[in-house]
């Protein structure tokens, strides 16, 4: 009866030594499996942060740079119309000064020719004027015959 | 039938002026003739009238011989004339000296119409030139205005000093 129970026992510890070794390994195992899993879940994750993350650099950066192009798109036109506005600003500028000028210039000459009238020396070509616009009288003499009649 | 008239008498005023001669002389024509039918004595002297109405007169006696019925034809034929005849106003820079009156009325007479009458007026903000009024035009060819009207081109020339 004690061999049987001695006999026993030993199986019975030989099963529990092996149940053990058992437990180590397959916690071993499991431990492995669930750090390769994590490692895997992890890294799929990040892989997949980083692919978003290059998505929205990728979207930030094409919108930046149509947001530059039109800036720049938009400062050439602003300049463009700026450089029109001045050249336009300048010639009108100009038109004042000149046409200050030529009153001023026109005002001095009959100012200063204002009293100085030589009819006699003038005759020449005040026949001459006559002359050059003969046809515009002869003009005028038909036309008033024409409406006598 | 109207008077030739001679460059003396260039414009309305003129003409007036002329009509009141002859009429001066036709009545003391007329009187003289009276005198002479009635009691045959010596006529008064003549009344003075101006060169231009004693031209017109001797023309008139020339076509037809003078009696008071001729002139007063004459007369009136004047004032028809005056009434209807083709006007034209020069305007110079100043008075016209009588030499240059007659050119202008001369060459009038001869190029625009043989009975036109010139009328003489001046302005001296002309500077120099003529203006011209006949019919219902009026020619600006003053320095005034080609003054005026070159004015563009001084800012031009300026430019160029």
């Amino acid at each position: 009866m004690a061999a049987a129970q001695e006999q026993f026992q030993t199986a019975v510890n030989a099963s529990a030594g092996h149940l053990q070794k058992d437990l180590d390994y397959t916690g071993d195992q499991v431990n492995k499996l669930v750090l390769r899993l994590a490692t895997e879940i992890v890294s799929r994750e990040l892989e997949r942060y980083h692919m978003g993350l290059t998505r929205l650099h990728d979207q930030a950066t094409a919108e930046m740079r149509a947001i530059s192009q039109e800036i720049s798109q938009h400062k050439e036109e602003l300049k463009a119309q700026l450089d029109q506005e001045i050249k336009a600003e300048k010639l009108n500028l100009i038109k004042q000064i000149d046409g200050k000028l030529a009153d001023a210039v026109a005002s001095f000459l009959l100012e200063t020719l204002g009293h100085n009238a030589d009819l006699g020396s003038q005759a020449p070509y005040l026949i001459t004027t006559l002359e050059e616009h003969k046809a515009d009288f002869k003009r005028e003499v038909a036309d008033d015959a024409a409406a006598a009649k | 039938m109207t008077p030739q008239l001679q460059n003396s008498v260039a414009s309305p005023q003129d003409l007036k002026e002329a009509i009141l001669g002859v009429r001066r002389y036709a009545r003391w024509f007329a009187q003289a003739a009276l005198k002479q039918r009635v009691s045959g004595g010596q006529p008064e002297l003549q009344p003075a009238i101006t060169p231009a109405a004693a031209q017109i007169i001797n023309q008139w006696a020339g076509q037809k011989p003078l009696s008071t019925a001729s002139l007063d034809e004459l007369i009136a034929a004047m004032e028809a004339f005056a009434t209807s005849a083709p006007r034209m106003v020069i305007t110079l820079a100043a008075p016209a000296p009588g030499d240059l009156k007659r050119q202008l009325v001369d060459w009038c007479r001869r190029n625009v119409a043989p009975d036109v009458l010139v009328d003489f007026r001046f302005n001296s903000s002309l500077l120099g030139g003529l203006v011209v009024s006949y019919g219902s035009h009026v020619y600006d060819w003053s320095f005034r205005r080609q003054i005026l009207a070159a004015k563009d081109k001084f800012p031009e020339a300026l430019r160029h000093v």
